[in-house]
């Protein structure tokens, strides 16, 4: 919904799950850690994924010449891996980020659940 | 389109219904769209048999879609805050994927890409690679974190983060001293925004004018005045909200423009009208067709004869400045001797032209005879194999050739990850959930475009080596003397018999990239309704890209400049105003600067690429993934990014004073990116680390963005 345009986030004030007081100053820690485990995966989800695109299109061109000799398809295989190989991994590389993030997401919201 | 007054749902599962049924109310509007659409195509085909003239079609197409996209924006017009800058932030996943596609589907991608295939072979793919690469970057590191964030611009995000206080409430923290500081790095981030935006939005413009002048006749700035008055219509009413709406509608007349007559052209030649699969049954006997056209022995002649004539410039070149007296001398005395035995009124016509366009000075006739033996060379050389990477002569030239390429696909990935109009989209869809998927959307939107150009760029090149190819010059196909008299000053295709055999020979062609997708529904023999929905493909494409650069510097203007800096107490109602009289103001500047044909500009749009991955890129992605990076470090990180790449271009760019000589590792000038972003990268490490920490409003910023939505 439309969010007014001073209420910015204000990370200096603290999250409601944070302030709940001394009875909470548990959960609050608890929150902290899932918080602090669902950015660590997220983390090696990035990285995992970053490598894989690195590889496809260095690889792809660092090689070309290596691999123009191999066909599919009457492809000679670099040119179908610049053509259309590669951009069909970036793409795949982008869905499988925003499934397991929205996994990841889902896991995050049980544990607060748990917690709560 | 979609009602202002939309109750706000009170509670999640409202909220997801709501969604949903907005998503289901759009679908079926573009539906509608789309079955109307393939009516006016029918209805327009069946008009052209009973015999309404080409002139008239083209007019059809031009103002049937300007009105359209007029209409779109004039029904979702709004001076809604949030409405005019980010949509409301409800566009869904799919239809926000096709506007960021139709967003970066420019005129530059839609006409001139297939053609650059065509030319270049296997070199021209890093732009494929390169410019789908850019959106993993915008996917995993900057799209759900600035859809986290929740405000309006990019400069936004880069001024909250390297200031330590967000947003409007600076006196809670941070005080005076750190607004100061994030309205440097504000400062900053929209001059970066605007460079990048400016030379791209004219490039656009010029490209509308250029369409709009070869499909209808009209003049060409009357073309560009006509484009802008739609993309006015369009932004300056809604802003954000109706050109989201304009941008669907234009995405899906690309895709049909492009599709129609590639499909046709793929079931001619290979038999299965799947381009991106057909293709590779053509690709091998294309390889037997190049190779048999280098080892022709009339193909070698011709050859033969563009050797002859570089060498006579080089001759000229190497007899300065006699050589140019002489010439000016010989030059009269062809046309005295034309005037004195009263030859025909061409020949004296031809003999005074070449008269007045002798070089006048000898610099001048240096300069000139180089491009003109440098061309005649390029000539003389037989083509390339297409689908080989990196021919060359040696081992060296080969590397030196790759590792352009990848120079190249670094720039265009890095830059594209740094575009304010595409990341301006990330503002958008209801969640960041919503975000990660709209880009998925948007790269599978604009691979249905990218996978189809290299495809076309092969069947046609096999049609032209083939069929044309050894025609007789009494029997050229229509299209070429067609396309030869659109633009006779600067003839898209031409075809002289260099050899005087009668018989076209590959080497005798000189076609331009542009031509190619204009031109294919005529290679592929499709009537003119066709032709004409390609142009409108190539005019929507220029549109879309124009109206996402347009609103991304206004509102870089009006929200960072005007609002955060200059008048933080402004109204709503005067910021909304305030934006749209901007956008006006630098419409105009854009079309008035696209108007005077620059070409030098037009150049330098590639180099955007590189300005705005080394400029914008590092700051970006630190200020999401390293806590410790600092307002000191960002500000010393734009800076030395973009000195570094503006500095490598100047050096190295024969047009802007440089020379070719000075490049480092051979990297050719329009890459500067690749070593301006890793320069950027650095400097923003190496000063955050020298000076001290960032606030805790800071971390606070950044500890929110990364967090799960809940």
């Amino acid at each position: 919904m439309p969010i007014e345009s001073t209420a910015a986030p204000s990370p200096s004030s603290p999250d409601p799950d944070r302030a709940a007081g001394a009875a909470g100053a548990a959960t609050g820690a608890r929150i902290a850690a899932a918080r602090a485990r669902h950015w660590a995966r997220t983390r090696r989800l990035t990285v995992i994924l970053l490598v894989l695109w690195l590889a496809t299109w260095f690889g792809t061109v660092f090689f070309a010449r290596d691999l123009a000799h191999l066909s599919v398809f009457g492809w000679p295989l670099s040119f179908y891996l610049a053509a259309q190989g590669s951009s069909l991994i970036y793409l795949a590389i982008i869905g499988a980020y925003a499934w397991r993030m929205r996994v990841l997401d889902r896991r995050f919201a049980r544990m607060l659940e748990d917690a709560a | 389109m979609n009602k202002p007054g939309m109750p706000a749902p009170s509670t999640t599962a409202d909220l997801k219904q709501d969604n949903r049924r907005y998503f289901r109310r759009l679908s079926r509007y573009y539906l509608w769209f789309t079955a109307c659409l393939a009516l006016f195509l029918v209805a327009l085909g069946i008009l052209e048999r009973e015999g309404m003239p080409r002139q008239w079609i083209g007019h059809l197409y031009m103002f049937g879609t300007i009105v359209l996209y007029a209409t779109i924006g004039v029904v979702a017009r709004t001076s809604n805050v949030s409405e005019y800058y980010v949509a409301g932030r409800r566009v869904p996943a799919l239809f926000n994927g096709m506007a960021t596609a139709a967003d970066w589907i420019s005129a530059a991608s839609f006409i001139s890409l297939a053609g650059t295939l065509y030319l270049h072979g296997f070199d021209a793919l890093a732009y494929v690679m390169g410019w789908t690469g850019g959106y993993c970057l915008v996917a995993l590191l900057i799209a759900p974190y600035l859809r986290k964030f929740a405000q309006y611009t990019i400069p936004d995000f880069l001024a909250a983060r390297y200031n330590g206080n967000a947003g409007g409430n600076g006196s809670a923290n941070g005080g005076g001293r750190g607004t100061g500081r994030g309205t440097a790095v504000r400062a900053m981030a929209v001059g970066a925004t605007i460079v990048v935006s400016f030379t791209y939005v004219v490039a656009q413009i010029y490209a509308v004018g250029l369409i709009a002048s070869r499909f209808t006749g009209v003049d060409f700035s009357v073309g560009i005045f006509l484009g802008l008055a739609s993309i006015l219509v369009c932004s300056f009413l809604g802003g954000m909200r109706a050109i989201t709406w304009t941008q669907v509608a234009q995405y899906i007349i690309i895709l049909v423009a492009f599709l129609i007559p590639t499909m046709w052209l793929s079931a001619k030649f290979a038999g299965n009208p799947v381009p991106q699969v057909a293709y590779g049954s053509v690709l091998p006997k294309l390889a037997q067709r190049e190779a048999q056209l280098a080892l022709d022995p009339r193909e070698q002649e011709v050859r033969a004869a563009f050797r002859a004539r570089a060498d006579g410039y080089a001759a000229r070149i190497d007899g300065l400045p006699h050589s140019w007296e002489a010439g000016k001398v010989e030059a009269q005395r062809r046309l005295d001797v034309a005037r004195s035995r009263n030859a025909s009124l061409g020949e004296i016509r031809t003999a005074e032209r070449d008269l007045l366009s002798y070089p006048r000075t000898a610099d001048e006739a240096a300069r000139l005879w180089t491009e003109e033996r440098a061309a005649n060379l390029a000539r003389a050389q037989p083509p390339e194999p297409h689908a080989d990477p990196f021919p060359g002569k040696t081992r060296e030239e080969s590397d030196i050739r790759r590792n352009n390429f990848l120079a190249l696909v670094f720039c265009l990935m890095f830059g594209t990850a740094a575009l304010p109009h595409i990341l301006m989209r990330a503002y958008t869809t209801p969640s960041v959930h919503e975000t990660r998927v709209s880009v998925f959307w948007a790269l599978f939107f604009i691979l249905l475009i990218y996978l189809t150009m290299p495809a076309l760029a092969v069947l046609a090149k096999y049609d032209i080596y083939t069929s044309l190819v050894g025609t007789h010059f009494s029997s050229l196909p229509t299209w070429v003397s067609y396309w030869a008299n659109v633009d006779k000053a600067n003839p898209l295709i031409s075809i002289v018999d260099v050899n005087g055999d009668g018989i076209v020979q590959l080497a005798e062609i000189a076609i331009d990239g542009d031509v190619l997708t204009l031109a294919t529904p005529e290679i592929g023999g499709l009537p003119y309704v066709i032709s004409g929905l390609v142009a409108a493909g190539g005019l929507a494409a220029a549109l879309s890209t124009a109206d996402g650069l347009l609103l991304a510097i206004s509102n870089a203007l009006s929200h960072d400049i005007y609002f955060k800096i200059v008048d933080p107490g402004a109204s709503t109602q005067k910021r909304v105003t305030i934006s749209k009289l901007l956008l006006l103001a630098v419409a105009f500047i854009a079309a008035y600067v696209a108007s005077q044909k620059p070409a030098d500009i037009l150049s330098l749009v590639g180099a955007a690429f590189s300005l705005a991955g080394s400029t914008l890129f590092p700051a970006l992605v630190a200020g999401v993934f390293w806590k410790r990076a600092n307002h000191q470090g960002a500000i010393a990180g734009m800076i030395g990014g973009f000195l570094v790449c503006l500095y490598y271009m100047l050096h190295t760019n024969p047009m802007l004073g440089g020379s070719a000589d000075a490049a480092w590792f051979h990297i050719a000038p329009i890459s500067a990116g690749v070593f301006g972003v890793p320069a950027g990268l650095a400097v923003l490490v190496a000063v955050s680390l020298l000076t001290p920490p960032p606030s805790n409003a800071s971390r606070g910023l950044v500890e929110h963005i990364r967090a799960p939505e809940q």
